[in-house]
């Protein structure tokens, strides 16, 4: 992002390519097509794993890099990438495209003016930012203190698993216009799970707790931090020791959720169902919907890739485009759906910022950022006193969604009974079942304490896994089913 | 582009043994007492098709280059995306440089030279230089996607693609191996919709060494269309206990927990309840699960795990007795077990082998069940035995599998009660298959757990 740094010149570095030529190449490469990008990649990667008081893994000094080079007219494209960046290789990649797309327009049509502006300079995670931040003996000896923290805790914690990632990916994107943007994306991730054990019950839980975002590995290593880390897998552990099952002859339950994770359904029974690519193929339940109501009143849905710190922000996609918020529902009625250029153009508007890849192998298609629904008007606690006989979901777990459909099965790590507007009993092994664009419609009461999780949440689609952020506030839902998994 | 077995090792036969010869010869500075070099390339080409015609490709090609370092019992180990020797050296400088702040590990995976296998390759055919010309995967996904968009209400993406990838393997205690293979694979993802806008996907796709083994494509369209049609309409079925039938490739997927239950690591950690069970009754006596690596035309086959250790048939489950615990050479080291040729988490080809009765029989005193099409990630845990997961399929009524689909509910049990209560017909697939490498056949459990969203579906 800072032109003093020259941030670009690490992707020239073992190349005879210049950036002067490599745009030439491309712009040229890309005439005839009605749009197109060169993206290029370089990520270093650590992992560090300990298990059962010894290190299983230390795995430093990965390095992923590569370019490809795409070109679209109209819903056609063609793709190339290699991981050898030289002349030879990007000629030979568009040579590769041009031959075979076809490229009906002759004409050569550039980005609508409004993406053609300056990209912001506010940093949405930090860009001086690299894996060598701290040494592999200060990384271990951390790693070490957080298993004897956690050892701390409790005498009846039998084993410490700790899992570190650390991740910076360095994107060099040349538009079809001519511009050359970089960005560094750093990702580090922290898991901990702790093996509780009941020796006169015969029994052991697991429990886990994760930090994983655009953050820096000082960041995730800061005491209080992990402690937050090691406390959440701690309290999970703990409650599913003393846990019951959800009774299997009821199921008549109201469902409050808690804020934050919960909107992993709101991400995946209605956001994916709002991507611009199932819509300009009418392949979506909302496709045709611009402008009617599709949810209860009082929901407004906002995508937002530009929110600092947020784990699913980037400074601009990866097509190029200025990551922007995007006002999907408003109200209850249908805004917008997401976009990458592509799909924009199909439907004749301009890109939100929503086209994302994994990697230089992989082409854009359009995505979500950060999905949440807007704060509303009712303190959580009223929300509970409300309801008779229900169940919190505290924590969800993985499930399966249509998102053709929006039909939902999601499996919960843990619960709690709500008995009289108080919140009682934990409760384990419970699923909840129901329909994404019914549950929008269906929600009685909408919290005014949003949270945007910033600790999990990896989207795959077409076998691409990116990271996303998704939130909500506390919400009373009807209709749906809890059921049980045991 | 192709890239050909003879340009992959004209490549990276000199490139490995310059990496090995400088791991140990500078590495002698830093200790470093072995090393283990993987290097692979992939190179492949996807043909998306919409609307029967060609809307899109992606091609390219990857190399990776894995090595690790040991110094005693320490070790460090990369990933580079590379083939330049001296971006390699790089990082094998910045690891000799840190690799005395590794914690030493006991049960480190390095075999003595004298335990490596030094018996000869097998061919497992997975390979040939020839390679089918693109127009001819692309005819192919057309006529696939043309008949499944002649049917009303049915959307289609369809995809096909073929890869190459070539491996060479080379460490200091006398590994040296190359292995190459090609894959031709297509992939259908349907929308079926209905007058009323109700949507249903449904996926397919198969796999092959050989493009010439892929169904017929206008068959195959038609079979897609009939499964995603038959999805329209769900019903929802009411909670409660009841018999469930799984479908062959479904079986495979439940079979496969039992690979979760029987992982090295989780027995060494505890965290299974197969733990200390070797030789006990785990599962019903009419189960063998036996894993075969050296199958010719298996993606899965292998003749040598990764470590160096020969890699052979066994059997892990027979006539339901717990008889391996599925591991690699550290997983065996930390339980004081022999090795067993298998690298961390990998099976090769499986089989359940068949049972005595045909999938007719099985089912035929079945009232009121389920028939399971579809299942999806859902909760297994090993530890205490839960088992867990969305599904879909067919209602069973009368003995008979109807066209009835059900759907929106979770099916779940105790793991160590539904291994004892599977019951398996006799239809188990044969190796090679164009769907997968875990094999098993119809299967009935009774007394499963389905919670349903009960109302009626939304239209």
């Amino acid at each position: 992002m800072e032109e003093k740094n020259n941030p670009v010149d690490k992707f020239f570095e073992k190349s005879d390519l210049t950036l002067a030529k490599t745009i030439d190449l491309v712009t040229k490469g890309l005439e005839g097509a009605d749009f197109g990008e060169f993206y290029q990649e370089s990520s270093d990667e650590e992992q560090i794993f300990k298990n059962m008081e010894q290190y299983d893994r230390i795995i430093v000094g990965n390095n992923i890099k590569g370019f490809g080079f795409r070109a679209v007219t109209g819903s056609k494209s063609s793709y190339y990438y290699s991981c050898i960046f030289n002349e030879a290789s990007l000629k030979s990649a568009i040579y590769e495209t041009q031959d075979q797309i076809i490229f009906k327009s002759k004409k050569s049509l550039r980005l609508e003016k409004e993406q053609d502006e300056t990209i912001n300079n506010k940093e949405f995670y930090p860009q001086n930012t690299s894996v060598d931040d701290m040494t592999l003996d200060q990384k271990i000896s951390k790693i070490d203190e957080i298993e004897e923290y956690a050892k701390s805790l409790d005498k009846n914690i039998t084993n410490v698993k700790i899992a570190f990632t650390n991740k910076v990916q360095n994107v060099h994107i040349i538009t079809a216009d001519g511009r050359s943007l970089t960005d560094t994306r750093p990702s580090s991730k922290l898991t901990v799970e702790l093996y509780l054990k009941d020796a006169k019950k015969g029994k052991m839980e697991i429990g886990s707790g994760v930090r994983w975002g655009r953050a820096s590995c000082k960041d995730i290593f800061e005491e209080s931090s992990y402690k937050n880390t090691v406390n959440q897998a701690l309290h999970i552990a703990q409650e599913l020791m003393v846990a019951n099952y959800v009774p299997n002859s009821e199921n008549d339950f109201e469902v409050v959720m808690a804020p934050g994770w919960s909107a992993v359904i709101l991400h995946e029974a209605v956001g994916h169902g709002l991507e611009g690519d199932l819509n300009y193929k009418n392949a979506s339940v909302y496709s045709g919907k611009i402008g009617k109501l599709v949810a209860a009143p009082e929901i407004t849905i906002i995508d937002q890739g530009n929110m600092p710190s947020t784990r699913g922000s980037l400074h601009f996609d990866d097509e190029g485009t200025p990551t922007q918020k995007n006002i999907l529902v408003e109200n209850g009625i249908l805004k917008s759906y997401m976009h990458d250029i592509k799909s924009a153009r199909l439907m004749g508007v301009n890109s939100t910022g929503n086209g994302r890849r994994d990697t230089f192998m992989s082409v854009p298609f359009p995505r979500m950022t950060n999905t949440y629904i807007a704060n509303g008007s009712h303190n959580p606690e009223d929300i509970i006193k409300s309801v008779k006989n229900g169940i919190y979901v505290y924590e969800m777990s993985n499930g399966e969604v249509d998102i053709s459909s929006g039909d939902f099965v999601m499996n919960t790590t843990l619960c709690y009974r709500i008995r009289n507007g108080k919140l009682c009993e934990p409760i384990k092994g419970a699923s909840v079942t129901g329909n994404g664009p019914e549950v929008i419609k269906n929600i009685t009461m909408l919290g005014n304490d949003l949270q945007i999780n910033n600790n999990r949440g990896i989207c795959s689609k077409y076998n691409q896994d990116i990271m996303i952020g998704c939130g909500q506030p506390t919400i009373l839902v009807k209709g749906l089913t809890i059921g049980r998994m045991k | 582009m192709d890239y050909s077995k003879k340009e992959f090792l004209k490549t990276t036969k000199p490139l490995a043994k310059k990496i090995m010869n400088y791991c140990m010869k500078e590495g002698k500075t830093y200790g470093i007492t072995n090393a283990y070099l993987e290097i692979s390339v992939n190179n492949g080409r996807t043909n998306f098709i919409e609307n029967g015609e060609l809307s899109g490709f992606s091609s390219g090609l990857l190399a990776v280059t894995i090595f690790k370092l040991f110094a005693g019992k320490k070790v460090v180990s990369c990933i580079k995306n590379s083939l330049d020797f001296e971006e390699i050296k790089e990082s094998i400088d910045k690891n000799m440089k840190i690799i005395h702040l590794a914690p030493e590990l006991e049960n480190i995976t390095f075999l003595p030279p004298e335990k490596v296998y030094r018996g000869r390759g097998v061919d497992f055919q997975l390979y040939t230089d020839f390679s089918y010309p693109q127009s001819d995967l692309i005819d192919y996904a057309c006529r696939l996607d043309k008949e499944l968009i002649s049917n009303d209400g049915i959307k289609s993406e369809v995809s096909i693609k073929k890869k190459d990838y070539h491996t060479i393997v080379a460490s200091s205690n006398g590994i040296f191996r190359t292995a190459h293979g090609k894959a031709y694979h297509s992939g259908v993802s349907v929308t079926a919709e209905d007058d009323k806008r109700k949507m249903e996907s449904y996926y397919d796709g198969v796999i092959s060494v050989d493009f010439k083994d892929f169904p017929n494509p206008e068959s195959w369209a038609k079979e897609i269309v009939k499964e995603a049609k038959m999805k329209l309409k769900p019903i929802f079925p009411k909670s409660g206990e009841t018999s469930i039938v799984l479908s062959p490739e479904i079986a495979a997927d439940f079979f496969s927990s039992v690979f979760d239950a029987i992982d090295g690591t989780a027995v060494y950690e505890g965290s299974t309840f197969m733990k200390g069970k070797i030789g006990e009754q785990v599962m019903n006596e009419g189960i063998t699960i036996i894993d075969d690596p050296r199958i010719k035309k298996c993606l899965g086959s292998q003749f040598m795990d990764n470590a160096g250790i020969k890699s052979e048939k066994i059997e892990f489950i027979k006539k339901g007795i717990l008889k391996n615990y599925n591991m690699d050479l550290k997983e065996a080291r930390q339980l004081g077990l022999e090795p067993i040729g298998r690298n961390e988490g990998g099976y090769t080809n499986v089989k359940v082998m068949p049972g005595k009765v045909s999938p007719e029989e099985l089912i035929k005193d079945i009232k009121k069940g389920i028939y399971i099409k579809e299942l999806s990630d859902g909760i297994i845990d090993v530890n205490i035995g839960t088992y867990s997961c969305p599904a879909s399929g067919v209602m069973i009524e009368k003995g008979k599998i109807t066209t009835k689909a059900v759907n929106g509910f979770i099916m779940s049990g105790q793991l160590q009660d539904m291994f004892m209560r599977a019951v398996l017909a006799n239809d188990t697939p044969k190796h090679p298959n164009l769907r997968d490498s875990f094999l098993a056949p119809t299967t009935r459990i009774d007394k499963m757990i389905v919670s349903s969203r009960r109302k009626k579906a939304i239209s």
